[in-house]
């Protein structure tokens, strides 16, 4: 009875299911949704990706910003970037193609954005499926060199949607912005990887701390 | 960007005063309905009140069919899933950023290497050329197609009214430039206004027309009202909207697509299933509305009536 409520978790589980509900009802229970295989498309990839992104946001903010009970949820986090990413391959393939794999063979040969794509969902399958507890025991020091592809798949989503957007991205014209903004952020969290750089956010944290701590006059 | 690329950047307030708006836009209300009333026997009644706000203006019933035999998109579908930067990235978000853009009283400049330049307005334009009905499929770059009825004259009428002289090889077409009402002209990475261009003999195709409206009424502004080109047999980047000015030049002209990446969006554009986008398959598409993919079809079923225009060219390098 008196285990506390861990509400972070809750909301992590409801939000993922929360979000694949209305993305569902957005798309297909909606009259002004008039291309709405492409959409859903477009926003379970979208949602894989910012799962992902929330997933690889787990350790350094655990780290760096000492919010341990977030680093903790980065397991959850990544399963439902999975979740995502699967329902958006099912969709390609069966609401987009209705399986024909006569055309599907002929749009993957001929599409390079889905190689990216392609390549990203099979390495977060096999860290999906390496998640539980007993592949980890099992899998020991492998199963560490395994989910570091989490630092690949992250940056091949990113490939993936600069590529089906009509753009130039050598000189970042056309449309370029939501791209360019995902991009930054996985950008981001694999710089503050980089020990230098995340002591000198730890340092910078503490400093604030301190200077806040002593905002109390004497 | 191609040194041809030119950023006129004419402001929709240089065109026409300001104080000029309403007046002419009720008499070009007053225009269409005494117009439309014979062509209302044809089609099933529209909707008039355009932009009538929030509330959704009734559909008018689709009995369209294109010369294949397939039916026309709904105006509902045609209305709210459009490919227009100038508003906005998302196609679902244009209808409601364009709906208080002014699209009447409407200019379009023609000029260039003519001998009669002249700038017409878009009652001018219905009364002198007639509107028509045209039915055409639309084929978005993107794999996804329309299937709409215009109301709109074939191009060439106007080119033979302003006279191109013998230099003329090829016509330029250039979109408003109006930030302040088309947010998503402040976006960067675009060389705004938009730009487009054909070969003359391209845009003196029967199949080309400028349209000034749709599904039997005015041209919604999310369509490309005041007046727009359109080239069916084209990619539908090609078949530019909001025309403000036609010029007729003696290059070919650069387009705003081709401008941002050269080796993605030819000059030509014909739709062709067997040459794919460097990054995409351009075999199937989705017609709007429905599950199954539609295989693509050559200059999207026009070949009968444009294939002579490119004869001998190797289409695969003519992109």
């Amino acid at each position: 009875m008196d285990k506390k409520i861990e509400w972070l978790r809750l909301f992590v589980h409801f939000g993922a299911w929360v979000t694949l509900l209305v993305l569902i009802l957005i798309n297909f229970a909606n009259p002004n949704s008039v291309n709405p295989i492409l959409t859903f498309e477009h926003h379970t990839g979208k949602a894989a990706l910012i799962f992902l992104i929330l997933s690889l946001a787990g350790t350094p903010v655990g780290s760096i910003l000492e919010w341990k009970d977030f680093a903790k949820r980065k397991k959850a986090l990544g399963v439902y970037g999975f979740m995502f990413a699967a329902v958006h391959l099912l969709a390609f393939l069966w609401l987009d193609y209705g399986f024909q794999f006569k055309f599907i063979f002929n749009v993957v040969k001929n599409t390079v954005y889905i190689w990216f794509g392609l390549a990203a969902f099979l390495m977060v399958l096999a860290l999906a499926i390496t998640s539980f507890k007993k592949m980890k025991q099992l899998m020991k020091k492998n199963w560490k060199r395994l989910h570091r592809l989490a630092y690949v798949i992250a940056p091949l989503v990113v490939i993936h949607f600069f590529l089906i957007v009509k753009a130039n991205f050598l000189t970042l014209q056309g449309n370029v912005r939501e791209p360019l903004i995902y991009g930054s952020i996985v950008l981001f969290l694999l710089l503050v990887r980089i020990p230098i750089i995340k002591r000198a956010l730890i340092n910078l944290r503490t400093l604030i701390q301190s200077r806040t701590r002593r905002v109390n006059p004497v | 960007m191609g040194k041809n690329y030119q950023s006129l950047k004419i402001d929709r307030s240089e065109i026409t005063p300001k104080s000029l708006y309403l007046s002419r836009r009720d008499f070009m209300r007053s225009a269409a309905l005494t117009a439309g009333a014979a062509a209302l026997a044809a089609c099933a009644p529209r909707a008039t009140e355009s932009n009538a706000g929030s509330s959704a203006p009734v559909d008018p019933v689709n009995t369209y069919t294109d010369e294949l035999g397939n039916p026309a998109n709904t105006f509902q579908q045609i209305t709210n899933y459009n490919n227009y930067y100038e508003f906005t990235t998302n196609p679902q978000g244009v209808a409601r950023l364009a709906a208080d853009f002014q699209t009447s009283p409407w200019e379009v400049k023609v000029y260039g290497l003519v001998n009669k330049p002249k700038t017409y307005s878009v009652e001018e334009l219905n009364q002198l050329f007639k509107p028509e009905e045209r039915i055409y499929r639309m084929r978005c770059v993107e794999g996804w197609s329309l299937v709409i009825p215009w109301l709109g004259f074939p191009l060439s009428r106007l080119l033979e009214a302003v006279e191109p002289t013998a230099q003329a090889t090829h016509v330029r077409f250039e979109t408003i430039f109006a930030p302040d009402e088309m947010p998503g002209m402040k976006s960067l990475g675009y060389p705004w206004p938009y730009q487009e261009g054909l070969r003359l003999d391209e845009a003196n195709n029967d199949l080309t027309i400028l349209a000034t409206g749709m599904y039997g009424g005015e041209l919604p502004p999310q369509n490309g009202g005041g007046i727009r080109l359109v080239v069916p047999w084209k990619y539908g980047f090609k078949s530019a909207k909001a025309l403000v000015n036609i010029e007729l030049v003696d290059y070919q002209p650069d387009t705003l697509w081709n401008a941002i990446a050269p080796n993605e969006y030819g000059f030509y554009s014909n739709v062709n299933p067997n040459v794919d986008h460097p990054r995409w398959s351009q075999a199937t598409e989705r017609r709007i509305g429905e599950t199954d993919r539609r295989l693509t079809l050559m200059f999207n079923g026009y070949e009968d009536q444009v294939a002579h225009l490119y004869e001998g060219m190797d289409l695969q390098e003519n992109y």
